[in-house]
């Protein structure tokens, strides 16, 4: 007869057992909690709340609205800073084209002239922000720059003792209220591709995502399986060299990849509309340097860890690490300089301004773009090499 | 072909294969028979590179394992004691990777698969996958793979553990025709009684190697000679016990009942025409005289009982 405590004691036998199981693989132990905390503190020592904005201000000489720009950037803190001043506009949209500057303001060039004739003077705050976020962020930093300079032209109108208004033999007169009160207005201008949506935006950051993680599970996976199932012992005995295993590999899970890329770009584009500006060729260039550089990571991860629940569980941890560092969430720009090289590491960092480059802005993503993928890809692969090298070794 | 001397592998608890030397000469099926965890496994991983031994030396086809070079490897097989098998893919697909890791070209690969395939009589299952087929199949499709770029040096990790005596059977006339065709064939096995198919048996307990010789021998090791059992119509006599341990010199004699014995003679097959000549000359009426072959397992515990003996003593005498 079975005793009343037996359903207890067949379900005793599980508790211990599942944390043994646990308990004897420290590094999942470690991937389970460590590597959430540290990306989370690293997040948290990086992220920074205030995006500093690098600005260019095109006012002529003695400008007393391209003073106050400079002005309200010192009293903003850090979030502006103006790194230049000029008056030669081709100068400030060089600097923005090479990343230099975030946004280029443009101070009308003849305030009173422009409002004397019964118009706002405009401020134009040209930027290459494809971010709605970060758009909406420019957009407000115009604004406030504008409502800045109105305060300053009224203030100094008043101190000049110049009669504002509709009175007679006033210099101003006839001009309309809303101009008086608010003599300048600002427009923003992105200097090159389109404005997209939100949804849109996101669209790139998602396939390289989703094409990321599945590559570098996958590779993270083969080599534990090949473990698992006894084959790499087979692959040792074999004439078959390290290179020869991962070379076969790579071609393998690429042509996966490129299948799963051609179908997420195929739906993205031609299915929920989102804009494809630039060349097919160039996105094909960066969609294959992601899923190398992807596999490279899958395979490094695949050398370290010892069982499918650890490679899955680095995959996972790879991809929370993404989500917050490749500006997948948040600008690049919001990080600290000191954490900015955790993004470098990352692929989908690369390919995602890759994408973005492609699709959105029609152009070919620089060279440094391009090159990280590809430093990243011939790196990693270099050191899955090593490590498998090591791996099939006599022990 | 495979020559080992004094190879050991230590493991941290003391554990592994001590002082082991090996000869195994070319187109023989050698056994390596042991218990359970004697050190059979570590002992084919030195063998194959896959391990570095601790001392000793080891050669395998004239070259030292963990240095193989492609060309030594491309005439070596293992089949591990895992399958070792990609449980997604076919039969034919599991045979084609095998084939392919070990360099065989796309032309004229398709007549090696048909003959590894005919050879393990999985002949129809080609398109099946491999968790459709059974565990013996399995077994099967494994030593298909490891035929399949028909290698000359065969190492055999149990691949009879865990299969049905009849397929059993069939592994091991498997093994003698790969034999016959020229190969050398290393077997581990746990079942002692499969040691009868080898053509040269070592036996280890304990990662120490017991003895190696032909089974003959080793069975003529363990009872001392060849074994002779007779018969006889009438209840035999303590004088019959006493003339017969004095026939063909020394010979030992041990009652089984009261009608039977048996003796251990140097020549079973000169010592059975004797023997019928010798009842006959003492009107003795014998109604059997055959040679008896005791079954392996009985060999090998004599054989381990004897070593650890040996042992023992030596301890003794050593503390003493």
């Amino acid at each position: 007869m079975q005793s009343r405590v037996a359903p207890v004691v067949r379900a005793g036998a599980f508790v211990r057992k599942e944390i043994v199981e646990v308990v004897r693989q420290p590094r999942l132990l470690a991937s389970l909690v460590l590597g959430p905390f540290l990306i989370l503190l690293l997040f948290g020592v990086g992220y920074q709340a205030v995006r500093p904005l690098d600005m260019y201000v095109v006012a002529s000489e003695d400008d007393f609205l391209g003073q106050a720009v400079i002005d309200w950037a010192e009293d903003s803190g850090q979030a502006v800073t103006v790194v230049g001043t000029g008056s030669d506009e081709a100068e400030g949209l060089r600097l923005l084209e090479s990343g230099d500057v975030d946004a280029v303001i443009v101070v009308p060039p003849s305030p009173l002239e422009t409002i004397q004739q019964n118009e706002k003077a405009e401020f134009l705050v040209i930027h290459d922000e494809l971010d709605p976020f970060e758009r909406t962020a420019i957009d407000f930093f115009a604004r406030t720059s504008v409502d800045q300079a109105n305060d300053r032209l009224l203030s100094e109108l008043a101190e000049e003792g110049i009669e504002i208004g509709m009175s007679e033999g006033s210099e101003y007169e006839g001009i309309d209220t809303e101009v008086l009160v608010a003599p300048f207005s600002a427009s923003t201008e992105q200097v090159q591709g389109i404005s997209v949506d939100v949804t849109s935006y996101y669209a790139p950051a998602v396939i390289v995502l989703l094409l990321q993680h599945a590559a570098l599970t996958f590779a993270a996976l083969s080599l534990v399986r090949e473990r698992y199932l006894g084959t790499a012992d087979l692959f040792r005995v074999a004439p078959l060299t390290a290179g020869e295993t991962l070379w076969g590999k790579y071609i393998g899970h690429f042509a996966i990849g490129g299948v799963l890329a051609a179908v997420l770009v195929g739906a993205s584009v031609f299915a929920l509309g989102v804009p494809m500006e630039g060349s097919w060729w160039q996105l094909g260039v960066s969609v294959a340097g992601v899923i190398v550089a992807s596999l490279g990571w899958g395979m490094v991860l695949s050398s370290l860890v010892d069982t499918d629940a650890q490679a899955v569980q680095a995959s996972m941890i790879a991809l929370l690490v993404s989500i917050f560092f490749s500006g997948f969430m948040l600008s690049l720009d919001r990080l600290a300089p000191m954490v900015r090289p955790v993004a470098w590491l990352i692929p989908a960092t690369h390919g995602i301004a890759a994408l973005q480059d492609v699709m959105f802005r029609g152009i070919q993503p620089s060279l440094v773009t391009w090159g990280s993928l590809a430093a990243l890809a011939v790196g990693l692969a270099a050191i899955a090499y090593l490590g498998l090298r090591r791996r099939m070794r006599a022990t | 072909m495979v020559a080992a001397r004094a190879l050991s592998k230590v493991f941290k608890d003391d554990t592994g294969v001590h002082e082991l030397d090996l000869t195994i000469p070319p187109g023989t099926i050698f056994g390596f028979v042991g218990p359970s965890g004697s050190g059979k496994t570590t002992t084919v991983r030195m063998l194959t590179g896959l391990t570095r031994p601790t001392s000793g030396s080891v050669e395998v086809l004239g070259s030292v394992p963990t240095r193989f070079s492609s060309t030594t490897k491309s005439r070596i097989g293992y089949l591990p004691q895992l399958s070792a098998l990609y449980p997604q893919l076919t039969v034919r697909q599991n045979l084609t990777f095998a084939a392919s890791i070990a360099g065989l070209p796309w032309l004229g690969r398709s007549a090696a698969l048909r003959r590894v395939i005919e050879f393990v009589e999985l002949g129809g299952s080609e398109s099946k996958t491999v968790t459709e087929i059974s565990g013996g199949m399995q077994r099967r499709l494994g030593l298909a793979a490891t035929l399949v770029h028909d290698p000359e040096l065969l190492f055999l990790d149990e691949p009879t553990a865990g299969i049905d005596p009849v397929l059993r059977r069939k592994f091991w006339d498997h093994f003698a025709e790969m034999r016959d065709e020229g190969r050398t064939v290393f077997v581990t096995t746990q079942y002692v009684g499969e040691a009868e198919y080898c053509d040269l048996v070592a036996l280890i307990v304990g990662g120490r190697l017991v003895m190696m010789d032909t089974p003959e021998a080793l069975r003529r090791a363990a009872s001392g000679g060849d074994l002779v059992r007779v018969r006889f119509a009438t209840v035999h006599g303590p004088e019959t016990i006493e003339e017969l341990s004095r026939f063909d010199g020394d010979t030992r004699v041990r009652p089984l009942d009261e009608r039977s014995l048996e003796l251990v003679v140097p020549d079973a097959a000169r010592a059975i025409p004797d023997l019928v000549s010798w009842a006959q000359e003492r009107g003795l009426d014998l109604e059997e005289a055959e040679e008896h072959r005791p079954p392996f397992d009985d060999v090998f515990v004599t054989l381990v009982e004897r070593a650890r003996d040996v042992e023992t003593s030596m301890e003794m005498t050593g503390a003493k």
